[in-house]
């Protein structure tokens, strides 16, 4: 009996694992939740004199979110002197889990308090004096998540009105501690810049916990721009010399406009023929956290430094209309071939070429480290809500909504959303921010939409944060001389974080993170048409012959029978080809290398070294993605799209079910081609912190498809009504994907650590794609970080769907009803029309190296990512 | 009802004094009195089941029993175990040794037990393997391979290893050869002649007329009749006849 | 020959246990019987899925999973053959009856047959249905499938029949030279863990980290193909019973009976042969010079005598304390690996210390489980009973160096999992000295309890182990399910774990107190057989 209790026991692991595949069913929850931020009651500068006594300090971190907060989210303490000296002024002490402080010698500390992970930190300055202390400060506090360039901005003018303005002025205090420093100070011993004029009301001095406070007033007058600085101070000194003076330095923005509420927001930005340059002074938060804000601040009104994003209508909900300049539309300069067509055939169904934008910007923008979130704009306003379980549903469209989605590049069935819409492959979407013209975006914080934990596929049509374009004579190539500069910015919670096509950008110190698709999308608007009467050599059934693709391509043609063949998998002597591997050549061609006669060949324009813009990604941090960091995108470029008459399976299929009303299909042609490329560049200190599981991979945000609808619609006729054709048999890429990060990767290296991918570029497949990225000769990443770059590209990052198609067997009808036996359509037929209607050019996925990256990765991860971004500017 | 033989008027070295063993409800001996002589060879027979070898267990110590006393060499076998035990050497009827162990190594545990000095373990192994015609290269064989007839010699040898003064047999000749059983006939008698007690109880009426001084027959819980056979030569002859007798067989 | 098919299945499956223990020991067969289906299928299933629309890939798959099985079985079949065909006692006994040979190895085949069906369909149908469901397959298939099990008899029972007798040779050999057949089990059980160790962790990958993808590649899948070209005899089979083709059925056929026709000769010849060849095992240690060692020196030497140098603890107890630290370390390993990956990590995470928990309540069922191989202190004496009784040692000191030994061995095995465990993180070390504490107390008491059930033995009927089993599994189980709780509701871990401690002690101070106060006694009253 005792052999049996022993093979027992043994096989207990078993049963606890299986559980785990049980627990993950059973539960569809968020378990990696962080703390939404800290709350804490210092003010954005605190003093304290050098003394042996502990200061205890104390921070609380909220969750706003829907379930249990993680490990790594205890609260920890730091403390770092400001003028990058080693020997501390204030050190932080820590007893069990409570936090101390102690001041031990005269100087700027900046306290830091952030949770374990580092993901979400909040700092205050502390001045340390040994005898007394002065200083002087702007009233309204700082951003309240923190700055990454710690210099103050503030914009000549202010806003007076709605259009005009006059010079800029803002409040300032002067502290000093202990309260008899007071009596050494006045207005003589107060010194400013010429640009400025101060007014200090010493009388009116007031006592605060234990200092002496006096408010003035700053108003900046810059007379001569060539021989006056833009750097300007305020300095208030003691008699006696032991009390350190207090200084205040910022910058002064030329033409810049202090932006202090939502109406000035707009007056710089969508209500401006040419934009003004924006400096913000708070920040603009969604209608949920700004009332939150209010409740719990302590601090008096005027400090407050967070408003609504957006107009609060009557019930308190933040308002966004075409009609009132809060969106702005802008006519798509992707290709919207297949819209225009659609529209002209359909006057009723018309679907708009315009996406939308809650910011146009055309001018500089200074964000002083303040947020702009637009939550209220870009997120659906139904679902999203709690289940009992703890699980989260999926947020649902309202009708009201305005962000619903990418426009529609092409659609098999109707893209206005009235009708079945089978499969849609994706154009431009909606974005928050809009840059448009030659400036420069400085340490703002951007999110669509407030996403904290939850899954990234919630971000489906929030749409992109940030989209830049410089193609200012709008002929789809980027200016040459235009360029944005977007620095010391962080960008978060968007379908795509930030999208560049046909432009030249900058990305300088930015943290991108939580993208549903890619955090980098960049592309070229403009591309080459098919030629469909250009002779070309095909590889036919007989063999090579010379022809038109108008030929080859048309019903009578013989690229029809040959599509047909393929679809549903018949090879031999009376069919189109003897084998796959024959039809494999005549589609592409084998193992991923394009074969000079085949169809897509013939589909392609070579525009190799043709770049229409070029983008540089430098000293940024790329964080959490659900497919890959960056994207260089292609236009799908497959025969269906060249002539969607063809091939008859599909067609006689589309035909049929139309009569029957289930689908309005639409015949138009020649929409696609070959994109120009364009050129990108990783330089300076760029980190890709974006592992994700294998199976995490998220590619429904990709194409839209409905087969399963489609199906279920013949279903229904025969009874049998449930079908499931995920996006993952559709496009099997993950699939795909899968078996090439398990095998070693190139000469050994590793894609893989225990399960986790690491993509920092993928290229489009389908169509041909000619963009190039390169790594910096003195970047921190090095080239042998990439495996499968595209200098050194190698055929094992290919990711090739017609590999996986050429095999896929006619599984027996699913039932169809008699009278559609005769377009004899199963599962599998469908599955392989995606590869026509976007073309068989491999996707190509570039990894991180896995071992030693992650490592790199993990021991980064303990610094919290905003003070990486201020180490950068050190 | 004990008689003391006509020789010895020393002190026995087996004394039983209103021994009462019952299993249960069933009492087994009721007032069981005996003495055994040293220099004696003693008999203790009887039919099956009627109590022989719960008397032999009480007297080794290996059962409780409900009153009377028991000594060995003037050690109480209840109040003074270990002095008791220390004085004789147990042959049981089926062989008790272990067979992971050697024949050697079994000897030796004995040896240790009985704290027997090197030169006396050699010595009497060999004497005792000789009489016992136990092969020295079968020592070094496992007692799981030896045959019944092998494990029981090697008892024997292990019950006089330590040189006992008392030596107690229970059926000792089952699964002997008949050159073994004669062995064992001369080395009980020259050992009761060497002034050692023997004690051993048989089945082998034969063996038991021909061989010991004195002989119980035990019946009913008690000592039926005690024969000196040194004296009365002829209940030799007739001591089957005796015991039939005594259990109302026909003779 | 019916009275002889039911003598060999009273021959192997004839129970010495009492009814109680019957239950118990059915009970567990069932358990484990159940478990082991249930990972099987879900393991086959899972992996199916993920792999089933690449070309050829789930047929090959299959026919590796039906290779393994068909191994496993074979060796089933020869162990099983073993004990038929040379159990000494049923030779001795049937070579003076008035039966024929052909009698005899007839009703041994078709005890054989009987088996191998019975096992085969019990771990093979299982998957037939796994993947008749998966891949959808008509109604007739699952019928057909009832004959797979036939169908591999001749092929895997030839085999078994061909090394059966080499087989027995060998261990006849091993046994006489106990430090050689020491080796070959030590060799042999470790082995077997780190197969464990590797199985367990390849389980772990797939299932706790949704790994599915990252291991079967397409080099993997070729593999498969590749190997399923040449695995004779299954792969004959599937083309049979899964392709429906006819033309596989003849060369399988000739080659299974020709296998089958070559092992029954060579068992009928092996049958007669063992006959005259003497059972007996003759091992020649050269006798050392004697030592006169302390008594008690000499009873610890006869009680390890006892445990090491018999083979059947050797697989039931030495061995396995041998492996104690590399299995546990395995076993713990893996649990916490799947305690904190996927969604069952934010489960773990509601209950502070579960984990921790869990870990301990291992370290203390492997402990005790081990340990019950060696508790049978009286049994295992068998005859010698009465040497115990007579020789001049007082009982208590005998009884406490029984207990003693088997508790010396099963702590040193324990202290050296603990520290395994340290040394290589699995556990902290807070957490590795409580359990090494309360493992401890929970062996003695275990142990004493085990003493007392052996003293209790009556009337030649074997042990029940009823309390001692209740004690080995329950206590710990209770022990840990309360331990999680109480973490539960806020107590600090070292306050529950301690608490826990004082509770094994005072249920357990009970039994120890009546054992140590009427050991004697009990002793006395034991019945010896001889």
């Amino acid at each position: 009996m005792k052999k049996k209790n022993l093979l027992v026991l043994l096989i207990i692991p078993f049963l606890i694992s299986t559980l785990t595949i049980v627990s993950v069913n059973v539960a569809y929850n968020l378990v990696d939740v962080d703390i939404s931020y800290i709350e804490w009651d210092y003010e954005d500068v605190v003093a304290y004199q050098v003394s042996e006594q502990l200061i205890p300090l104390k921070a609380v971190g909220v969750n706003q979110r829907h379930a249990k907060v993680s490990q790594g989210n205890n609260l920890v303490w730091k403390a770092a002197n400001k003028d990058g000296t080693t020997e501390p002024y204030a050190a932080v002490i820590r007893q069990g889990d409570n936090y101390f402080l102690k001041a031990v010698a005269e100087g700027n500390v900046v306290v830091t308090c952030s949770n374990q992970k580092g993901n979400v930190s909040r700092s205050f300055d502390c001045i340390v004096f040994k005898d007394g202390y002065i200083s002087v400060r702007p009233v309204i506090a700082n951003s309240r998540v923190g700055k990454v360039d710690d210099t103050i901005y503030y914009g000549e003018y202010d806003f007076d009105g709605s259009n005009a303005k006059k010079n800029a002025s803002f409040d300032i205090v002067v502290e000093c501690r202990p309260t008899s420093v007071l009596s050494t100070m006045s207005q003589e011993l107060v010194s400013f810049s010429d640009t400025l004029d101060v007014e200090l009301d010493w009388k009116g001095a007031t006592e605060e916990s234990g200092a002496m406070r006096v408010y003035g007033r700053v108003n900046i007058d810059v007379t001569d721009w060539i021989n006056q600085s833009s750097k300007a101070n305020v300095t208030v000194k003691s008699s006696i010399d032991t009390y350190k003076p207090g200084v205040m330095d910022f910058e002064i923005v030329r033409n810049g406009y202090n932006v202090y509420n939502y109406q000035q927001l707009l007056d710089c930005t969508n209500r401006s023929t040419d934009g003004k340059i924006a400096v913000l002074q708070v920040s603009f938060d969604s209608e949920q956290n700004y009332a939150y804000y209010l409740s719990t601040t302590k601090h008096k009104p005027q400090y407050q430094n967070v408003k609504c994003m957006g107009d609060l209508n009557g019930d308190n909900k933040a308002d966004f209309a075409l009609n009132n300049n809060t969106v702005v539309p802008i006519k798509t300069k992707y290709n919207h071939l297949f819209l225009e067509q659609w529209n002209a055939a359909n006057p009723d169904k018309k679907v708009s070429l315009d996406v939308l934008t809650g910011l146009y910007v055309q001018k500089d923008f200074y964000g002083n480290g303040h947020t702009i979130n637009f939550h209220d704009l870009t997120y659906p306003s139904k679902g999203g809500t709690v289940l009992e379980d703890g699980t989260v549903s999926l947020p649902e469209l309202a009708s009201t909504d305005l962000f619903r989605g990418p426009k529609s590049f092409y659609t098999v069935g109707d893209p206005s959303g009235q009708g079945l819409n089978l499969l849609t492959i994706y154009g431009q979407d909606n974005s928050g921010m809009y840059a448009k013209g030659n400036l420069t975006i400085n340490d703002v914080v951007l999110q669509n939409c407030d996403n904290d934990g939850k899954p990234l596929n919630f971000l489906e049509t929030v749409g992109t944060v940030l989209e830049v374009d410089t193609d200012l004579n709008d002929d789809l190539e980027a200016d040459f001389d235009a360029q944005i500069a977007v620095k010391n910015c962080r960008l978060s919670n968007g379908k795509n974080i930030v999208r560049s096509f046909s432009s030249n950008l900058l990305l300088d110190n930015c943290m991108l993170s939580n993208a549903h698709n890619f955090l980098f999308f960049t592309g070229s608007n403009k591309y080459a048409q098919v030629d469909g009467n250009k002779q070309q050599n095909i590889l036919s059934t007989g063999g090579n012959t010379t022809t038109t693709l108008n030929k080859f391509l048309d019903e009578k043609g013989a690229g029809n029978r040959i599509l047909d063949d393929y679809l549903s998998a018949k090879y031999g002597n009376d069919r189109a080809f003897k084998d796959s591997q024959q039809m494999q050549e005549c589609l592409y061609g084998l193992g991923g290398k394009l074969n000079s006669f085949s169809i897509q060949a013939a589909l392609t324009t070579n525009l190799a070294g043709q770049f229409k813009g070029q983008t540089e990604i430098k000293d940024c941090i790329m964080n959490t993605s659900g497919i890959a960091s960056i994207a260089l995108e292609s236009l799908f470029n497959g025969p269906y799209l060249f002539n969607n008459k063809i091939p008859n399976t599909i067609s006689k299929l589309f035909d049929v079910v139309e009569n029957m009303g289930m689908l309005n299909s639409f015949d138009c042609y020649n929409i696609a081609g070959t994109s120009y490329p364009v050129k990108v560049t990783i330089s300076g200190t760029t980190k890709f912190y974006d592992y994700k599981m294998l199976d995490a991979i998220d590619l429904s945000g990709l194409v839209h498809e409905d087969i399963s609808t489609f199906l279920s619609m013949f279903g229904s006729l025969t009874g049998n009504n449930s079908y499931n054709v995920t996006i993952d048999e559709i496009f099997p890429i993950k699939n795909l994907l899968g078996r090439y990060v398990a095998q070693k990767g190139y000469d050994g290296k590793n894609t893989q650590y225990s399960g986790k991918v690491n993509i920092p570029v993928v290229f489009y497949g389908g169509g041909a794609n000619y963009s190039q990225i390169e790594i910096d000769k003195n970047a921190d990443l090095f080239n042998e970080d990439m495996i499968g770059l595209r200098e050194g590209t190698v055929q094992t990052s290919q990711v090739n769907l017609l590999d996986r198609y050429i095999y896929l067997p006619k599984v027996s009808p699913i039932g169809i009803v008699q009278n559609l036996a005769q377009a004899d359509i199963d599962k599998n037929t469908l599955i392989k029309t995606v590869t026509i209607v976007t073309g068989y050019e491999p996707f190509e996925f570039v990894f991180v190296n896995g071992t030693n990256y992650y490592d790199d990765y993990l021991s980064k991860q303990e610094t919290n990512l905003l003070e990486q971004l201020k180490n950068n500017l050190k | 009802m004990s008689q003391v033989p006509n020789n010895q008027t020393k002190t026995p070295s087996i004394v039983i004094k209103d021994l009462h063993k019952s299993y249960g409800k069933k009492k087994v001996l009721k007032g069981l009195n005996l003495e055994v002589f040293p220099g004696e060879l003693f008999g203790f027979i009887g039919r099956n089941g009627i109590g022989k070898s719960t008397t032999i267990d009480c007297v080794i110590g290996s059962k409780k029993y409900d009153s009377g006393t028991i000594t060995l060499n003037g050690f109480d076998i209840r109040t003074e175990p270990l002095q008791a035990k220390g004085v004789f050497g147990y042959v049981a009827s089926e062989p008790s040794c272990y067979d992971v162990m050697t024949g050697y190594e079994y000897l030796e545990f004995i040896a240790s037990i009985y704290h027997v000095s090197e030169g006396d373990f050699v010595r009497n192994m060999r004497y005792l393997c000789g009489r016992l015609k136990l092969d020295q290269k079968e020592l070094g064989n496992r007692i799981a391979n030896y045959s019944h007839g092998m494990k029981q010699k090697l008892c024997l040898a292990g019950s006089l290893l330590y040189n006992p003064p008392i030596w107690i047999l229970d059926e000792p000749t089952v699964g002997l050869d008949i050159m073994a059983v004669e062995e064992l006939k001369k080395m009980m008698r020259e050992y009761a002649n060497h002034g050692k007690t023997v004690f051993v109880t048989s089945h082998n009426i034969d063996l038991v007329s021909r061989l010991c001084d004195r002989v119980a027959i035990i019946n009913e819980g008690q000592v039926a009749v005690l024969y000196d056979l040194n004296k009365e030569p002829n209940r030799r002859l007739h001591l089957s006849r005796a015991f039939m007798k005594i259990y109302g067989e026909e003779v | 020959m019916i009275n002889l098919l039911i003598k060999d299945f009273r021959l192997m499956f004839g129970n010495k246990q009492n009814v109680s223990q019957q239950i118990v020991s059915a009970v567990f067969s069932v358990l484990f019987f159940v478990a082991f289906i249930v990972i099987e299928v879900f393991l086959f299933r899972t992996i199916l899925k993920t792999i089933r629309d690449i070309k050829y890939a789930s047929t090959a798959f299959l026919t590796l999973f039906l290779f393994v099985t068909t191994i496993l079985i074979t060796v089933g079949n020869l162990f099983q053959a073993k004990r038929l065909f040379f159990d000494a006692k049923d030779i001795e006994q049937l070579s003076n009856r008035p039966v024929s040979n052909t009698q005899i190895i007839l009703s041994k085949l078709l005890y054989l047959f009987l088996i191998h069906y019975a096992t085969s369909l019990m771990f093979e149908y299982p998957l037939f249905v796994a993947y008749g469901t998966l891949i959808g397959k008509m109604p007739m298939f699952y019928y057909l499938c009832l004959f797979y099990p036939a169908a591999t008899f001749f092929f895997e029972m030839g085999i078994a029949l061909l090394l059966v007798y080499p087989l027995w040779l060998f261990t006849r050999f091993m046994k006489r030279r106990f430090w050689l057949e020491m080796t070959v089990s030590l060799v042999l059980i470790c082995s077997l863990t780190l197969v464990y160790s590797y199985v367990l962790d390849i389980f772990i990958k797939l299932v706790a980290n949704n790994d599915m993808l990252t291991l079967f590649s397409q080099q993997s899948i070729n593999g498969f193909i590749k190997f399923q070209r040449n695995a004779f005899p299954v792969n004959f089979l599937v083309d049979i019973f899964f392709n429906k083709s006819t033309s596989a059925l003849f060369p399988f056929l000739c080659i299974s009976l020709g296998v089958f026709g070559l092992g029954l000769s060579v068992a009928i010849f092996a049958f007669g042969d063992v006959r005259n060849v003497s059972a007996s095992i003759t091992v020649n240690q050269k006798p050392r010079p004697f030592k006169d060692t302390p008594i008690w020196r000499a009873l610890v030497k006869k009680e390890f005598s006892l445990i090491a140098k018999n083979s059947d603890y050797i697989f039931s107890y030495t061995g396995l304390l041998i492996a104690q630290p590399l299995l546990l370390h395995f076993v713990i390993k893996s649990i916490n690996t799947v305690l904190k990956s996927g969604t069952i990590q934010y489960f773990a995470s509601l209950v502070p210390g579960l984990i921790d928990y869990v870990d301990i309540l291992m370290v203390m069922l492997f402990t005790v489980i081990i340990n019950q191989g060696a508790n049978s202190y009286i049994t295992m004496e068998a005859r010698t009973i009465k040497n115990m009784k007579t020789i001049p040692v007082p009982f208590s000191t005998q009884l406490f160096i029984k207990v003693a030994i088997p508790f010396v061995l099963s702590t040193a095995s324990l202290l050296v999992s603990c520290i395994v465990l340290w040394l290589t993180k699995t556990v902290s070390f807070k957490i590795m000295l409580f359990a090494l504490l309360i493992s401890i107390v929970l062996l003695f008491v275990f142990q004493v309890i085990s003493l007392w059930e052996e003293l209790s033995i009556r009337h030649g009927k074997p042990r029940s182990t009823f309390v001692s089993t209740l004690f080995s599994y329950l206590l710990p189980i209770v022990y840990a399910v309360t331990a999680i709780v109480l973490s539960y509701t806020g107590l600090s871990s070292s306050v529950t774990i301690l608490l826990g401690l004082a509770v094994i002690i005072v249920i357990g101070a009970a039994p120890v107190a009546i054992v140590f106060t009427r050991a004697n006694d009990m002793f006395l009253s034991l019945e010896a057989i001889n």
